[in-house]
């Protein structure tokens, strides 16, 4: 086995020799030792690029195994949330329907939250539970409120059980599902309100029913191809009276538009057979977006808030006969596209809730508004921008508001609210991670502002783990590489901050035009790129691309206009429609991508929002326009994402996305060339349009591909793709970065906050060779030995804590099928060939990972009645390479882990080995301890059983009590005898299991006092040792006695079979949660 | 129109393919691939030795089991032993760790789930299903951790409900998922099966992986089955509260 090894090391590809010697800011732990090695032979790269292997096995999401995403949050700002779905019932049982972030449940009041939906669509528009049939739940997918940022859904899904299993039931290309409402007394029947296509037309719009649960559907209400339903509402006295509101809008990459002559306000009184435009003191000409309620207590009473040239609320006594125009203050009339949300109180008529920019409350049925807020104004501590609402029916105090920033509950109808913040629904547009160890991870989100967060935290990563860095909208946030003291951030237009944690202070930093200069272009997610090869240096893209190498005190400009500059396409100022919103989303023709070579600082690649792809190999002298060298990309298709080649500078990946005209195919491409030519990497096993492209920094094969339906993995150049399903949803991917030190794969997810895959040094190995094997060891970075450290918090279920990376070593292994038959175990080896560890393996299909936690087996100790939590623990390992043996059927497979030392541990060598020293020395006195009490019980109850025997001698009799009592008095000296949880008896045992707790729970020096104490603790042993080889001189004559009697002697414990016999350790909690796994063995 | 079309006939040529199989016809495969009825019927009484495995934390443990449904494991805690066993009738526990080496009696909803494995033992809910007054429902083909698996779903006569995975090949159990009651509240449990051994003609899984819905469990390894072994008359029955103390003292005598 181990010459095969040697022997697939000498055909190692020669990619990795060029992986090897390419510059990585610090490149110890990313490639084993070998690979570096033979880096030292290795030139320059030359001009052939690498082609990877081919291989005839099929890769798809179950090759990546065990490979697992760590959801990380954060959670402290939540997301945008669009629907909330309560249980008729039972309240405390409700369902979150997230813009991007999936569908939550939670079964006890928002004490915890489960994503219930991670292998669909994550964008819910609507969301309805059946009245009669709670179980029932349906979801529409595709958000109903259109901003810029938005994404599209895939239809109607149904579930019978609860969210367990999910069926689409229809409208699979209808992208957006605004309300689903189902008849209280038939719940079989359900008006489901299409919104539709945003970008272009498309006929699946208005309003749908079927009337057998989902199996068929007609089609009630159309008007045109761009018009379709954005709100429904059925009256709660009569079914067959509806009312539907129908929007015209369309946005394009540079402009949005709300109204035309589709819309408008319809009602049915025969269950949708026909419908009425409803006109009677409506606003004349064209309308926007309207939202309806309809007044629980009094279904006469209806309100509408209106979009048109004057919006404004209006309301009607009579069923929508006539409408009154009433409010048109800022809360009601706020950006119409985004907020048209009304609620009416459960049983006050006059009472209703707008939702908008703000929560406003009107008490006089729409006469005013003011905001519930404790004070009567401003927006409080509630997020603003708000989208959905539920207020309790039985109890209209208790209110759900769902906003841009998460999921809050009052319990006085408003007043103040809870932050149910434990959903990491985090909104990323871009991530990025600095070199601190923990590294760190920064990152901006749409209406949630600039964070940064640790990859590592003490008990996991917290909300309070998270440092907010800038305000607004956040796009790029990076850590200055050459001053720990600066964060460079922006907000929405191209806003550049640059962030001081020293002072907390930010400094604007944006360049502005000189004299004579057009205006600046910013995209309203700016590029901002930080220079792989001048450290410190920092792009930006307007329609210009600049560079600051001052912190962004002062720019030089590098280029001329990169855009198309084509003035129709910068209208932004007149953009919204009937309602002018200008805020900078529409902003068009800018750069919106930037790639520096790091293999050549003057290569630079340019991406723009209305399809240059340019490219400088001067540092910015003479640009090439190369987009029309790619082949099948229609013409001005934004550029989502530039990746320059990281193992030549002649190679780049580039990924185009076309939605915003509805085109929503798939473009992904490389080049070889300097973009002269470019190939496709597209297949169909890629779901999405394309957001973002990354390679590999040691395996040129090895991409990463982000798309709107989640991330996907090619390890063979972009032959074959699958999608990564371990523990990730099915959430857009809109950034990606590759730690350069740690090998994690850092995902931004729009929606669903940070995603990492811890060490992806596995699947840089997961070539055409290894994969055709039947079982193969994979390298994994090298563990980190550390004395793990302690905080005390008692948090509640409520708070969302993130997972931390496994603190246990892990051994990586492929396998080409599952293994179903015969045993699988592994074994470990310490450096020196001694067995240490027995552990079970893992069996499944594609890559197997296995945790070792880098201990030796918990000490023996004495049997006691009180449970000493200190001895559950072995010691920790040294450092060293360690070989395993993957044991399967009658076949051993070789393999090897490493393990280093903390390198931030503080410690001098000599202290840690005396600590060491100590922790082994309080292992073996506890060991001996438990030698020494087991041979006095064992005899004791040897000799009590004997001295019950009929027909003893009398005198024998009472000398083996009188032996036994002795043994007794020492057994209660050495070890605590009490019942009880919290008796607090010391005897020995607790005594030395509680110092070797002590001392291992230091990674340095023991203290003085400690080594003191274990001499003390040495002395006592001893004398126990001698006291019972005092009493062991009596054996000899009572032995020689019981012989005379004809009876058995007594046997002395021999210390071998002693240590073999088995034993280990397990916490109280653990004790209690595992004698239930137990009731899972069984023969089948 | 021709898409909505393809859809349709591949719909029904999907769920053609699994109606190809039936349940009976999988139970039966099943049954053959564990080892034959005949075979389980044989089994009179069991002892299997072996090790629970969470995190750092690691048991041994020791499970007795004879016809009809009675069940005794014992785990062991610093050199102390937890016992949890039921007889027929009565379940019953000790835990020395939570300060009493007396006898309790189980919680009810613990001893539903010891009640359960006593009974399912060695043939499982799939042997005469119908008989016991179990349903069980094919849901069709599913791709288990990369491995293609008939999908059962068995609904118990207790009204608890299961999914199996069996592998498609071999059809043996692969997975399990069910859901168990703590406190009263419904939560979610996997269990994957595998290193099928054969012992006394059963295939018998050696490594059980239990996963909770949060992604936590533990790991279950058996190192040793005996098939009919002698085993004490009483190792089932509660024991009287004097009793304790002198089996405890005969228990250190037999080690």
């Amino acid at each position: 086995m181990i010459s095969k090894a040697r022997m697939s090391l000498a055909i190692l590809p020669w990619w990795f020799c060029i992986a090897a010697c390419s510059h990585t800011p610090e490149p110890s732990l990313t490639r084993p030792a070998d690979l570096v090695q033979k880096s030292e032979h290795a030139g320059r790269p030359t001009t052939t690029l690498p082609r990877a292997l081919e291989t005839k096995i099929k890769i798809d999401p179950a090759s990546f195994g065990a490979v697992e995403a760590r959801a990380i949050g954060p959670a402290v700002m939540g997301g945008r949330i669009m629907s909330i779905a309560v249980h008729p019932d039972d309240p405390k049982e409700f369902y979150v329907g997230t813009a991007s972030g999936g569908l939550w449940r939670t079964t006890n009041g928002g004490a915890n939250f489960r994503p219930i939906f991670d292998e669909h669509n994550q964008s819910i528009g609507a969301l309805a539970v059946d009245p009669k049939n709670p179980k029932v739940l349906w979801v529409g997918t595709g958000e109903r409120c259109p901003r810029n940022s938005v994404t599209v859904g895939d239809g109607l899904y149904k579930s019978r059980d609860g969210g367990e299993n999910w069926a689409r039931v229809g409208f699979e290309n209808s992208e957006r599902i605004a309300k689903i409402v189902i008849n209280p007394r038939n719940p079989d029947e359900v008006y489901v309100g299409v919104l539709g296509h945003l970008w272009d037309d498309h006929p699946e719009r208005g309003v749908y029913r079927t009337r057998d649960g989902g199996k068929s559907w007609e089609r009630l209400l159309y008007v045109d191809q761009a018009t379709g339903c954005i709100d429904l509402e059925m009256d709660p006295k009569n079914p067959n009276i509806l009312y539907a509101a129908m929007w015209q809008h369309r946005r394009s990459p540079d402009f949005f538009k709300s109204g035309g002559p589709g819309s408008g306000l319809y009602r049915s009184v025969n269950a949708g057979k026909s419908w009425k435009k409803m006109q009677h003191g409506l606003p004349e000409g064209d309308l926007g977006r309207i939202g309806i309620a309809v007044a629980p207590s009094n279904p006469k009473r209806v309100y509408a808030v209106v979009e048109a040239e004057k919006t404004a609320l209006y309301r009607s006594d009579d069923r929508g006969g006539r409408w009154l125009r009433l409010d048109s203050s800022f809360n009601t009339i706020v950006r119409p596209f985004y907020f048209s949300e009304i609620l009416v109180d459960p049983k006050q008529p006059d009472r209703i809730y707008k939702l908008g920019m703000l929560l406003t409350v009107s008490q006089d049925g729409g006469e005013s508004f003011s905001s519930p807020f404790t004070g009567g104004a401003g927006i409080g501590n509630v997020h603003p921008d708000m989208h959905a609402i539920w207020i309790n029916p039985e109890n209209p105090d208790e209110i759900l508001l769902g906003t841009d920033g998460g999921v809050y509950r009052s319990f006085d109808r408003g007043n103040n609210w809870f932050f149910l913040n434990s959903m990491p629904l985090a909104q990323f547009y871009h991530v990025s991670v600095d070199n601190a160890r923990p590294y760190n991870v920064y990152g901006g989100l749409q209406d949630n502002g600039s964070w940064m967060g640790p990859s590592r935290s003490i008990s996991g990563i917290e909300n309070k783990d998270w440092k907010t860095v800038g305000m607004g909208d956040g796009f790029h946030v990076y850590a200055d590489p050459t001053d720990p003291d600066v964060v460079y951030c922006e907000y929405q237009g191209g806003n550049l901050l640059r962030y001081h944690h020293s002072t907390q202070e930010t400094k604007e930093i944006r360049p502005y035009p000189e004299q004579g200069e057009p205006k600046y272009r910013f995209n309203w997610d700016t590029a901002l790129h930080l220079s792989p090869t001048r450290p410190g240096s920092l792009y930006v893209g307007a329609q210009y691309l600049f560079r600051s190498a001052d912190k962004g005190e002062n720019w030089i400009r590098l280029s001329d206009d990169l855009t198309t500059n084509d003035p129709d396409k910068q209208r932004q100022e007149e953009s919204g429609g009937l309602t002018i919103d200008n805020s900078t989303a529409e902003n068009h023709c800018t750069i919106v991508a930037i790639a520096e070579s790091r293999m050549d600082g003057d290569v630079i690649w340019v991406g723009t929002d209305d399809g240059n792809l340019q490219v400088t190999r001067d540092d910015g002298k003479s640009w090439t326009n190369v987009v029309s060298n790619v082949p099948g990309l229609p013409k001005g298709t934004w550029v989502t994402g530039v990746e320059a080649g990281r193992f030549h500078p002649a190679q780049a990946f580039a990924v185009f996305d076309g939605h915003r005209t509805g085109d929503k195919n798939l473009y992904v491409y490389r080049t070889d060339d300097y973009g002269q030519s470019w190939t496709s990497l597209a297949t169909d096993q890629i779901e999405g349009y394309a957001r973002v492209i990354r390679q590999d920094l040691v395996n040129p094969h090895l991409l990463f591909l982000g798309t709107e339906f989640g991330l996907y993995i090619t390890v063979d150049g972009g032959r074959q793709w699958a999608r990564m399903t371990g523990k990730f949803p099915k959430v857009a991917v809109h950034d990606i970065v590759i730690h350069p030190r740690d090998a994690d794969l850092v995902v931004g997810t729009h929606g669903r906050g940070v995603l990492v895959l811890d060490d992806i040094t596995p699947l840089r190995h997961l070539t055409a060779e290894m994969l055709e094997k039947d079982v193969a060891f994979l390298p994994a970075r090298p563990s980190v030995i550390k004395v793990p450290g302690s905080e005390q918090a008692f948090n509640g279920d409520d708070a969302y804590v993130g997972d931390n990376p496994t603190s246990s070593a892990t051994i990586t292994y492929y396998l080409k099928k599952r293994h179903i038959f015969g045993k699988l175990h592994l074994e470990l080896y310490d450096p020196d060939g001694n067995l240490i560890k027995k552990l079970p393996g893992s069996r499944r299909r594609g890559i197997n990972r296995v945790s070792w936690q880098m201990r030796k087996k918990p000490p023996k100790v004495p049997p006691s009645p009180q449970l000493a939590a200190m001895g559950l623990f072995g010691p920790i390992v040294t450092p060293g390479v360690y070989s395993v043996k993957l044991i399967k059927g009658d076949t051993e497979y070789q393999g090897k882990v490493e393990l280093v030392l903390d390198p931030d541990s503080p410690y001098s060598r000599e202290d840690r080995l005396l600590q060491q020293e100590t922790v082994w020395k309080l292992y073996n006195m506890q060991e001996e301890l438990g030698f020494l009490d087991k041979t006095a019980t064992s005899l004791r109850d040897q000799a009590r059983g004997l001295s019950a025997e009929q027909n003893i001698e009398v005198e024998l009799g009472t000398r083996l009590r009188q032996f036994a009592d002795k043994l007794e008095k020492l057994h209660a000296e050495m070890v605590e005898t009490q019942e009880g949880l919290l008796t607090n008896e010391q005897k020995l045992r607790r005594k030395i299991i509680d110092l070797y707790g002590a001392v291992s729970n230091y990674g340095g020096r023991p203290t003085g006092s400690q080594l003191q104490r274990v001499k003390v603790l040495s002395a006592e042993l001893n004398d126990a040792s001698k006291q019972l080889h005092g009493y062991l001189e009596d054996l000899k004559d009572l032995n020689a006695m019981l012989l005379k009697n004809k009876l058995d002697v007594m046997k002395r414990l021999d210390r071998e079979e002693y240590q073999r016999q088995t034993d280990a350790g397990a916490s109280m909690p653990g004790g209690i949660s595992m004698r239930r796994y137990g009731r899972m063995i069984r023969f089948w | 129109m021709l898409k909505k079309t393809a859809l349709v006939i591949s719909l029904v040529c999907f769920s053609l393919s699994v109606k190809a199989v039936t349940v009976d016809e999988l139970v039966k495969k099943n049954i053959q691939a564990r080892g034959g009825l005949k075979n389980m019927l044989a089994i009179k009484s069991v002892k299997m030795t072996g090790k629970i495995t969470s995190g750092p934390m690691e048991m041994p443990m020791t499970l007795y089991w004879s016809r009809p449904g009675k069940l005794r494991m014992e785990m062991s805690l610093q050199g102390q032993n937890i016992v949890q066993a039921f007889d027929g009738k009565i379940g019953w526990m000790i835990m020395p760790m939570m300060g009493s080496s007396e006898p309790q009696k189980m919680p009810k909803d613990e001893l539903d789930e010891i009640k359960t494995q006593a009974e399912e033992m060695i043939e499982g809910p799939l042997v005469d299903y119908k008989k016991k007054g179990h349903q069980v429902e094919l849901l069709g083909k599913e791709d288990m951790q990369g491995t293609e698996t008939y999908k059962l779903r068995i609904k118990l006569k207790s009204g608890k409900e299961r999914t199996y995975y069996l592998d498609v090949d071999s059809g043996i159990d692969l997975k399990t998922t069910e859901k168990i009651k703590r406190q009263g509240i419904e939560v979610v449990q996997h269990s994957y099966l595998g290193d099928y051994q054969k012992v006394g003609g059963v295939m018998v899984p050696h490594t059980i992986d239990t996963k909770g819905a949060d992604g936590h469990g533990a790991q279950i390894t058996i190192e040793k089955v005996e098939i009919n072994p002698k085993l004490k008359a009483d190792l089932y029955t509660l024991p009287k509260k004097q009793e304790v103390k002198k089996e405890k003292t005969e228990k250190k005598k037999t080690k």
